[in-house]
């Protein structure tokens, strides 16, 4: 047993859970011998099996809503609602007759009426509670066999992993978009947060009628690879990258990475230098601090900047969001035509299509981690920096004063979105990157 | 000389205090084996049933066939008597009548009695079987219990003669301080 619970299974701590099992059934007891001699236990038993139900349909929308039991002491939260349930029963004994305003508790009024009465109550009591322990019991199965594969349980995890488990990304490799049959280096191409593939898809096409391949993964816990992994900082999904260049023998290749994929990019090169030829980075997540960077990336929505400041009304939103995935997905590209003409459906899903995890670690590496400032500044690979001129999340100006003498920087006309606002010119100057890198191996082997 | 992939899932999750503070380590195994909640679920939903069919009374011959509806605690605004009815007076404050099927007597209803009235509330005793008995239990709208027989409860009319309170009790005598809250209530 650890010295110290870890947060998310202190309410499954057993001592905990038998003691508040203790204290409940005491506290029942007492308040069922109370009820008893006033001719009362209808009374009692109603308001507690009320209690019961709605103990276990929060306990459930929270169980669905963080990815984790809460709250601390789930026990105790049953005998609460019954308290709160049963205070006009106090209040009457105080002298204080019933009111139908008091169906403010629980339905103190109202519930008695219910067809069927106790027993009726008891089924949905006893519905309700085989639910949560479904959702529970699928939640712990999960994480054991994310411990079992030696991954870090996904605590956290809202959407279908609270029900199932995560695939181990060592075992399964990244989801991704292989435009393959031509000759010559693979552009590999990263999106950054909340996209998927589908963000490079029209660059990757265009591309394609180049003659150049690409390969555009879904990095972990985004996309295609949602089911991936259950810890998505810098260093996971860079191995997750490394995995999948191995898996499909690429490399050196030309490694195209937008904002926060750029961030992806850097740590990956560092750590498999030999996989990389050069580096086309766009709109990279680049900040001169972390002031900097909350700023600017919580400044693009709402949900970034609850996030950005570990706000936990950003965790209950994403899990919400999680949750109602599937119409959310549909939802999306309607949503997405209001704001821009250019977003298409795919692209509009795929800013859904993610567990709330991996965008949270994905923000915390860019504040904790983020090594693009330094790489800028001394890159030890060719690197070429593409900025939007009307960016707001990565302003140009300041992402010229982080580069080095030999960092090539370009200035294009756009937003923070250049990839499918202007696939065309970027598919172009990247298939320029792309005949330099061919030429010079074609030079290394003649 | 660790490789990126093995650096990926041991030293990156330790690195940030998040993943300590929630649990998410390596290998780190929930604290309860799966199939425990289920088992605790089944025992305490069969204790529970227990508890709620066998100790829980479910409507006697006398009570009303609506547990609902008995001694719900709700204050009427029911008819309203006439000055005199059935050979009791109205109107001269709140009263009580309690109706059984045969004269109440023994220590239980002596010490209820003296619950009810000690705060000066006129206590009447209507037992079936009278004329105005049957006049009193239509006029004040009292249930029929489940036996189909004469009610035993009470009700509780108010110096303005209107019915505030009607119930079977067959229990009354446990409840002397549910009749003292509505006549407190009503005074």
């Amino acid at each position: 047993m650890p010295a110290v619970w870890a947060k998310a299974y202190r309410p499954l701590h057993p001592m905990s859970l038998a003691v508040q099992l203790l204290v409940l059934i005491a506290a029942e007891v007492v308040l069922f011998a109370t009820y008893g001699a006033h001719d009362a236990r209808f009374h009692w038993a109603t308001h507690f099996l009320v209690a019961l139900t709605i103990s276990a349909l929060l306990l459930l929308a929270g169980l669905l809503l963080t990815g984790a039991p809460r709250p601390r002491f789930v026990l105790l939260v049953v005998l609460g609602f019954h308290l709160f349930a049963m205070a006009p029963d106090v209040l009457f004994r105080v002298g204080v007759p019933h009111y139908r305003w008091m169906d403010l508790f629980l339905g103190h009024i109202t519930v008695h009426y219910l067809p069927g009465g106790d027993v009726s109550w008891l089924l949905i009591a006893l519905t309700a509670t085989a639910g949560y322990i479904a959702a529970l019991t699928l939640w712990l199965r999960a994480r054991s066999a994310e411990a079992d594969a030696g991954m870090p349980p996904g605590v956290g995890l809202t959407g279908g992993a609270v029900l199932r488990p995560q695939f181990d990304p060592r075992v399964v490799p990244l989801a991704a978009e292989d435009y393959r049959g031509f000759e010559g280096p693979t552009v590999v191409l990263l999106h950054g947060l909340g996209a998927t593939a589908a963000f490079w898809r029209p660059v990757a096409r265009d591309l394609a009628t180049r003659q150049i391949p690409a390969l555009v993964p879904d990095l972990l816990g985004f996309g295609a690879s949602l089911r991936l992994g259950t810890h998505f900082h810098l260093d996971d999904q860079a191995a997750a990258v490394i995995r999948l260049l191995d898996a499909h023998n690429r490399g050196p290749v030309l490694l195209v990475a937008h904002s926060y994929g750029a961030a992806v990019a850097a740590t990956m090169v560092t750590d498999r230098p030999d996989l990389v030829h050069s580096l086309v980075l766009v709109e990279p997540a680049a900040f001169a601090d972390a002031g900097e960077a909350r700023r600017r990336i919580g400044g693009r929505n709402w949900l970034a900047n609850k996030a950005m400041n570990g706000s936990q009304v950003a965790d209950w939103a994403c899990g919400l969001m999680c949750l109602f995935r599937i119409p959310l997905t549909a939802l999306a590209p309607r949503i997405a035509r209001h704001y821009s003409a250019d977003v298409s459906r795919d692209i509009a899903r795929g800013a859904v299509t993610y567990v709330w995890p991996a965008y949270r670690d994905a923000l915390a590496s860019l504040l904790r981690d983020n090594p693009l400032p330094q790489w800028l500044q001394r890159p030890t690979k060719p690197t070429t920096v593409i900025v939007g001129e009307n960016d707001r999340t990565v302003i140009a100006d300041s992402v010229a004063t982080l580069v080095g003498p030999d960092v090539r920087f370009e200035r294009f006309p756009g937003t923070h979105a250049l990839p499918f606002e202007h696939p065309g010119p970027l598919a172009a100057l990247i298939a320029l990157r792309w005949n330099e890198i061919a030429e010079f191996q074609q030079d290394a082997d003649n | 000389m660790s490789t990126a992939i093995e650096r990926a899932t041991t030293a990156s999750c330790c690195d940030d205090p998040a993943d300590k503070t929630w649990g998410r380590l390596p290998g780190a195994e929930p604290p309860l084996r799966w199939w425990l909640p289920i088992a605790v679920f089944i025992a305490a939903a069969a204790a529970l049933t227990l508890v709620i069919l066998l100790l829980v009374r479910y409507p006697g011959p006398l009570d009303d066939p609506d547990p609902a509806n008995q001694r719900d605690g709700l204050l009427l605004n029911g008819p309203r008597l006439p000055p005199e009815l059935g050979g009791v007076t109205f109107g001269d404050g709140p009263i009580v009548l309690l109706f059984e099927r045969t004269a109440p007597n023994g220590a239980g209803y002596v010490a209820w009695r003296d619950t009810v009235s000690d705060d000066g509330v006129e206590l009447v005793v209507v037992v079936a079987g009278s004329p105005e008995a049957a006049e009193l239990t239509a006029a004040v709208d009292i249930p029929t219990p489940v036996d189909g027989g004469s009610p035993v409860g009470y009700a509780v009319i108010d110096a303005a003669r209107v019915v505030r309170y009607s119930t079977l009790d067959p229990m009354y005598e446990l409840n002397a301080f549910e009749v003292d809250v509505i006549t407190g209530a009503i005074s």
